[in-house]
């Protein structure tokens, strides 16, 4: 059998579709021992809420935006993206302690991506975007929006101060928010 | 005749290609797509080993 022959180059072929084969189960493999291991999964969420009134009532009223800890010491911070800024702008979390996002918008589809972490989420107005993390390095993170929004698009930034876990203290009403500086 | 008309006339299918050629291309072409795809592969771990591991779990 020469080496130009026909069955040369199937036997080639099928030795490189091999290859091919253990490379692809390589990824795959390492995407789902990530994903079912370590619970790195793309946030989902199929919550709804009124976009026409996120701002007066509900989960996404004035009183209830920014850091809170329930009575359980779950720490959740709701977040509304609207045009062309975030409300609050800083949000402070505790560093190495289990922290939900949850943000939803009033006007058009934006994104969020908290720079140097995995969290990065579209915000799509009627529905609440959750997305569940750690925080393991202290310091303020730069949250911008990552989808384009309008002209203001590349003003529309906020801060997540991650603090040590024993500066991070609730007040009476569970409530954390950024020190004004 | 020159070597470049000499392969003008192998690519239009009017000379037979040489024996030496069949037995050398393939040897180069696996290892032409081994370097590539391996460059592919190790880029990929890389990433995910030192910037998507470390930036913590989500869900």
């Amino acid at each position: 059998m020469g080496a130009g022959s026909e069955e040369a180059v199937v036997a080639t072929e099928l030795r490189w579709s091999l290859v091919i084969a253990a490379v692809t189960a390589v990824i795959f493999g390492a995407i789902f021992w990530a994903a079912v291991a370590m619970e790195r999964v793309p946030p989902s969420n199929g919550a709804v809420i009124d976009p026409k009134a996120l701002h007066v009532s509900g989960e996404f009223a004035e009183a209830n935006l920014g850091t809170q800890v329930d009575a359980a010491g779950a720490v959740v911070s709701r977040i509304v993206t609207a045009q062309f800024q975030f409300t609050p702008s800083c949000i402070v979390v505790p560093q190495g302690h289990p922290v939900t996002l949850r943000f939803s918008s009033p006007d058009v589809i934006h994104g969020i991506l908290v720079v140097g972490t995995n969290v990065n989420t579209m915000v799509v107005p009627g529905y609440i975007s959750q997305v569940r993390t750690v925080f393991n390095r202290t310091g303020d993170l730069l949250m911008p929006c990552h989808e384009f929004c309008g002209l203001g698009h590349s003003q529309m930034l906020a801060t997540v101060r991650v603090v040590h876990a024993a500066d991070f203290k609730p007040g009476p009403d569970g409530k954390v928010a950024c020190a004004q500086r | 005749m020159s070597d470049l008309e000499q392969s003008d006339r192998i690519a239009a299918g009017e000379a037979p290609v040489p024996e030496g050629v069949l037995r050398e291309v393939p040897r180069g072409a696996l290892a032409l797509a081994a370097l590539t795809v391996g460059l592919l592969v190790v880029a990929w771990l890389a990433v995910y080993a030192f910037v998507f591991l470390p930036r913590g779990a989500v869900s």
